[in-house]
């Protein structure tokens, strides 16, 4: 299923390329790719080791990836992103397809933890050169709030090494 | 003397980046590593001419899985059982680590590159575990035996201890000062062997070293530092 989805988001994307006009049913395959991302990141959530974090993290990181090229081929008009929104995204398909490759086993081992963590790293930097990285910008009333849940969670407010104090 | 090389270890780029991320929350911080790290970037950033901080191969390619490890050691615990609470941690603490890269990223632009000769690396590399076993072998062999450290900090005070002109307490003086000398490389090679460096950080000294030998054939002079969070270093 994963072969054939990434198959059609390929060639739609060298398609585009080619005739230089931005096709929007990819945003239907897109949503399909992201849909087999949930079922990825359902099978790591229920895995009872603490490494299987590092499996959902890729795959966590593939869906942002496709939210922001969603995004991207949403607005291509009227950003004048067309076509370079898919030669961009031609440019990241083999990341992705190495990280879903990666992501559908269930084999957790220090190699597959290490290649696993430099395939997003791989990923992550091919995003950042091609503006489909999630925003830097990161919105800080949301991110305030990541930290205060964990912190708040895991009681690190009373940690010697990361002592938080509001102000 | 032209201006200091400064290497930067991963531990260092990888605190300043997380810690950054949280100062700009609007939360006060307090941590053994803050003020050392973000002023020694504050430092790059206001020097950027002089060429002071660098970056090797190897911290390059594994800042990204140590941020990720560090902030995981933290922030994944294993009693976390319901999918949906694990869900929203999940994506909390990935939110965390991405927020802390763009971080890393920017800091790594102030930090200069050399291409460096992998020959070269592997030689270094040699040294560097030889050095690795000649330390573990003074511990072994020498500074983990008590007598042995006595008779040394007697041996290293010995023209003092027959100089007829001193007086008696001088030379006490002497012999203690000795003494604390070989306690403190006692200490040091204690740690050493307790916290061995591993293949990474090995592999960081070597190519440390290799661009140190790289800069000197290119400038005059200059003082050779890295910066580094760990007790073997």
């Amino acid at each position: 299923m994963r072969q054939q989805i990434v198959q059609e988001i390929n060639d739609l994307l060298n398609h585009m390329e080619d005739t230089g006009k931005v096709d929007m049913s990819i945003l239907d395959n897109l949503k399909k790719l992201r849909q087999f991302l949930s079922e990825i990141k359902s099978k790591w959530l229920d895995h009872p080791d603490t490494d299987a974090f590092y499996f959902y993290q890729a795959a966590r990181n593939v869906e942002l990836i496709l939210v922001k090229m969603e995004d991207r081929f949403r607005n291509s008009k009227v950003t004048n992103d067309n076509p370079k929104i898919a030669k961009d995204s031609l440019s990241l398909m083999p990341a992705i397809d190495n990280i879903l490759t990666m992501t559908e086993t269930n084999e957790i081992s220090d190699a597959a933890i290490n290649s696993v963590l430099a395939k997003t790293r791989q990923l992550r930097n091919t995003a950042a050169s091609t503006n489909l990285i999630e925003p830097i910008e990161v919105d800080k009333d949301s991110l305030r709030s990541h930290f205060t849940q964990l912190m708040n969670n895991l009681e690190i407010k009373s940690a010697d090494k990361y002592k938080v104090v509001d102000v | 003397m032209s201006d200091p090389k400064v290497v930067v270890d991963t531990d260092v780029l990888v605190s300043a980046s997380i810690l950054q991320n949280i100062s700009e929350l609007d939360t006060e911080i307090k941590h053994e590593f803050y003020d050392q790290s973000i002023q020694l970037f504050s430092l790059f950033r206001k020097n950027h001419s002089k060429r002071i901080g660098y970056m090797v191969p190897k911290v390059r390619t594994e800042s990204f899985s140590v941020l990720t490890k560090a902030v995981k050691s933290v922030f994944v615990p294993s009693t976390l059982k319901d999918p949906k609470r694990k869900e929203i941690f999940y994506n909390d603490t990935v939110a965390i680590i991405n927020a802390s890269d763009h971080k890393m990223r920017d800091l790594m632009k102030l930090l200069l590159r050399e291409e460096l000769d992998e020959q070269k690396i592997s030689i270094n590399l040699k040294n560097v575990k030889k050095m690795s076993v000649y330390l573990m072998n003074q511990w072994n062999q020498k500074y983990n035996k008590k007598g042995w450290r006595t008779h040394e900090s007697k041996k290293r005070s010995k023209p003092i201890m027959k100089e007829r002109y001193w007086k008696k307490e001088q030379k006490k003086e002497v012999v203690d000062t000795y003494k604390e000398q070989i306690d403190r490389e006692s200490r040091q090679l204690y740690r050493f062997q307790r916290k061995h460096p591993n293949l990474q950080d090995e592999r960081i000294l070597a190519e440390s070293i290799t661009l140190k030998q790289k800069l000197e054939n290119n400038t005059e002079k200059f003082n050779f530092m890295i910066a580094s969070c760990d007790w073997h270093a």
